[in-house]
């Protein structure tokens, strides 16, 4: 375990000591978290332009209109003429207008299927996305307050008697709303995302690259030559490798943590036990397949290169910069078996809904079993070549 | 029991046999050379016996104990690579500190062995702090002894080990070499420099193409193989063919078209020898005695230089 241990410090420490390394691995993205979060945040929520036409103007009607005007991402405008609002949509001056018909209260009322009309401007793609988001995130409160809003216009208008409303929670069905389906996305401010996203940003680069790095490096250097006369056996030598790598990743994210949270002050659930195990797993995954890399590549240039190159394709679909409903569904299927993605979703189930790493145990097995099962074959063929030079 | 013996190690790459049933043996507490060109396989051979590479046959045995056997300990020998193989990002000290962690060497036998270091290698701490890229090439070489000497091996593996270093640096490097072989280390040296091997080995092998020509004592390689005495006159090239006529009976001849050598000759001689130019009137710019070298050896054994021009 000594010779691990001191495989592991100097390693840390020798990558520490490069200035470039350091830099690209650990200040660039840090540097970007900050600026695109002053960038897209502008110190507050997007405000999305919302139109509405109630037409029935029930007290149902008005519970939607309230949950539109207590978010803050919405600006609602009431009007009175469908034209209206369609003009206003064309000239851009709304983001969406939704029309709730007459009849809506007392469809829901009376057990039968409520309708809204929702219209979108869907000139930026991006922007139409959010807002279908947001306006999902509406409806589907709505859904959660309904029963009781029901129960209590029911009870209030007299239709029903307290006896009835025993009666009526056994067969009353959630209520459905004919809405176009829709992206979900929860009411997260773009700093939020951005401070969890940069966190797997180290799985990729203090992870994976730096493994192969080390790996490559030490071949490239001839010092490989010196560890292997050394009485320590290869599998300890990338057993080393990989504390090395896993503890820059924790000082990487240590890092984040300082400068994230005084300078964007998030609103996030810090549970950091739940966060290191994570952490940790996202860490193994990024350096199995250094390990891999490193296993596989004929020169020390080829090995480096491709880790870069790998690390920086991979940034775009595990949902560091940007949510990953925005690509297209063929390649959101892909995203999904990304190691790092699955990572990701996990911190920011933790860190952004306060979920416990308890719900994530699908999550948990497949990165286990991902680490496993690449781990033991970039440790094998590696082990192999670090016998002799 | 030989300290270190390689047997009949063969290595083919490809077609080639770059060694060819190279047996040495090594005794404890010599200074064993391999000399040989670029190229002649020292390298390769050196890389064996460290565990670097696989032979196609053959065996390396240290102290009795074959290499490739699990209860080998690797801690009996110590490797001095040609390039000093440091972590450049390190500081001397670290990758001092680092390799004896990596032995297992105990603190307080760490602290012992890194005074006695310093001292025998005249490393003072300004030179170990300061990281390795920043050292002069001599001082990277003492690190990297000392690196290699941190867990007292019994046996250090030296390749080409002043390559690239001025002829200064180098003379005191041969003197750490006989120092720690006065220690009682046994060193085994690869060089391409006869004037190292001649001056440092107990013993050398004398190594072309993959196959041990000769083996022994440089005296003894040098009377055996190196040819005679001879004297060898230094003149203008205009009287070199003058020169050659008179001591034509004697063997005389040019070499190279710079220099007269008249074969079995000694100092004893240089008096006749100089008589002779000055009754014909030849101006003499040097005269001396040269004795055969491990170059000479090489030379009559291979037809060729040791180091090609």
């Amino acid at each position: 375990m000594r010779r691990i241990l001191t495989i592991a410090k100097y390693d840390t420490k020798i990558m520490l000591k490069v200035k470039e390394a350091l830099f690209w691995n650990m200040a660039f993205p840090i540097i970007l978290m900050l600026l695109f979060a002053a960038i897209f945040s502008g110190g507050g929520s997007i405000t999305i332009d919302i139109g509405i036409l109630d037409q029935d103007n029930t007290e149902l009607s008005q519970a939607i209109v309230d949950i539109f005007n207590s978010t803050n991402v919405t600006k609602v405008v009431i009007l009175d003429s469908n034209e209206t609002l369609y003009n206003m949509l064309k000239k851009r001056d709304l983001n969406a207008y939704i029309i709730i018909p007459e009849g809506f209260g007392a469809n829901i009322t009376s057990g039968r299927q409520a309708t809204i009309d929702v219209y979108i401007d869907n000139t930026d793609p991006n922007t139409a996305d959010i807002t279908r988001g947001i306006i999902q995130g509406v409806i589907d409160r709505f859904n959660e307050m309904s029963r009781e809003i029901i129960e209590g216009f029911l009870l209030r208008t007299g239709r029903v008697n307290q006896s009835m409303i025993g009666f009526m929670r056994t067969y009353a069905e959630t209520i459905n709303l004919d809405i176009e389906p829709v992206v979900g996305t929860e009411n997260i401010q773009y700093k939020e995302f951005l401070l969890t996203g940069i966190i797997a940003y180290g799985f990729l680069f203090s992870s994976m690259v730096s493994a192969t790095a080390s790996i490559v490096n030490e071949k490239k250097a001839g010092t490989i030559k010196r560890l292997i006369l050394t009485p320590v056996r290869p599998i300890e030598i990338l057993l080393g490798k990989t504390f090395g790598a896993l503890l820059l990743t924790l000082i990487y994210t240590a890092l984040v943590f300082a400068v994230g949270l005084p300078t964007l002050q998030p609103k996030i659930y810090l549970n950091i036990p739940d966060l290191l195990i994570v952490v940790v797993l996202g860490s193994l995954c990024g350096i199995s397949i250094g390990l891999i890399i490193s296993a596989l590549s004929k020169t020390p240039e080829g090995a480096s290169g491709f880790a870069i190159v790998l690390g920086i394709f991979l940034q775009w679909f595990i949902g560091i910069w940007f949510p990953l409903e925005l690509l297209p569904d063929y390649l959101r299927i892909l995203t999904d078996y990304i190691p790092m993605k699955r990572a990701l979703d996990v911190i920011r189930g933790i860190l952004l809904y306060g979920e416990s790493i308890a719900l994530y145990l699908n999550e948990i097995m497949y990165l286990s079993i991902f680490i496993i099962i690449v781990y033991a074959v970039g440790a094998a063929i590696l082990s192999k070549s670090l016998s002799t030079i | 029991m030989y300290a270190l013996e390689a047997i009949e190690i063969i290595k083919v790459y490809g077609q080639t046999r770059v060694l060819d049933k190279v047996t040495i043996r090594v005794n404890a507490g010599e200074i064993y050379g391999l000399l040989g060109p670029n190229g002649a396989g020292k390298s390769t051979l050196m890389e064996i016996i460290l565990g670097l590479r696989r032979q196609d046959s053959g065996t390396v045995k240290i102290f009795g104990v074959e290499t490739r056997n699990r209860d080998f300990d690797k801690k009996l020998v110590g490797y001095v690579p040609q390039d000093h193989l440091l972590y450049e990002n390190l500081s001397g000290i670290d990758n001092i500190k680092y390799f004896a962690g990596l032995y297992g060497v105990p603190r307080k036998a760490f602290k012992e062995r890194l005074d006695s270091l310093k001292n025998f290698l005249e490393l003072d701490d300004n030179i170990l702090k300061k990281d390795v890229v920043k050292l002069s090439g001599g001082q990277r070489r003492r690190v990297a002894l000392a690196a290699s000497l941190i867990a007292d091996p019994k046996i250090i593996i030296m390749d080409e080990p002043t390559t690239g270093l001025d002829p200064n640096i180098r003379r005191d490097f041969w003197r750490l070499i006989t120092d720690l072989n006065k220690e009682g280390k046994t060193i085994l040296l690869s060089t391409h420099y006869m004037e190292e091997a001649d001056e440092l080995c107990d013993r050398v092998s004398i190594i072309d193409r993959g196959r041990i020509l000769v083996t022994g004592a440089p005296d003894d390689l040098k009377k055996q193989y190196g040819g005679e005495e001879s004297i060898i006159l230094r003149l203008k090239s205009r009287y070199l063919d003058h020169a050659q006529m008179l001591f034509e009976d004697m063997g005389g001849s040019i070499v190279a078209n710079e220099y007269i050598k008249i074969p079995g000759l000694n100092e004893v001689d240089i008096p006749r020898v100089k008589k002779s130019l000055d009754e014909t009137g030849i101006p003499v710019e040097g005269i001396e005695v040269r004795r055969p070298t491990l170059e000479d050896v090489f030379i009559n054994l291979t037809g060729r230089r040791l180091v090609e021009e």
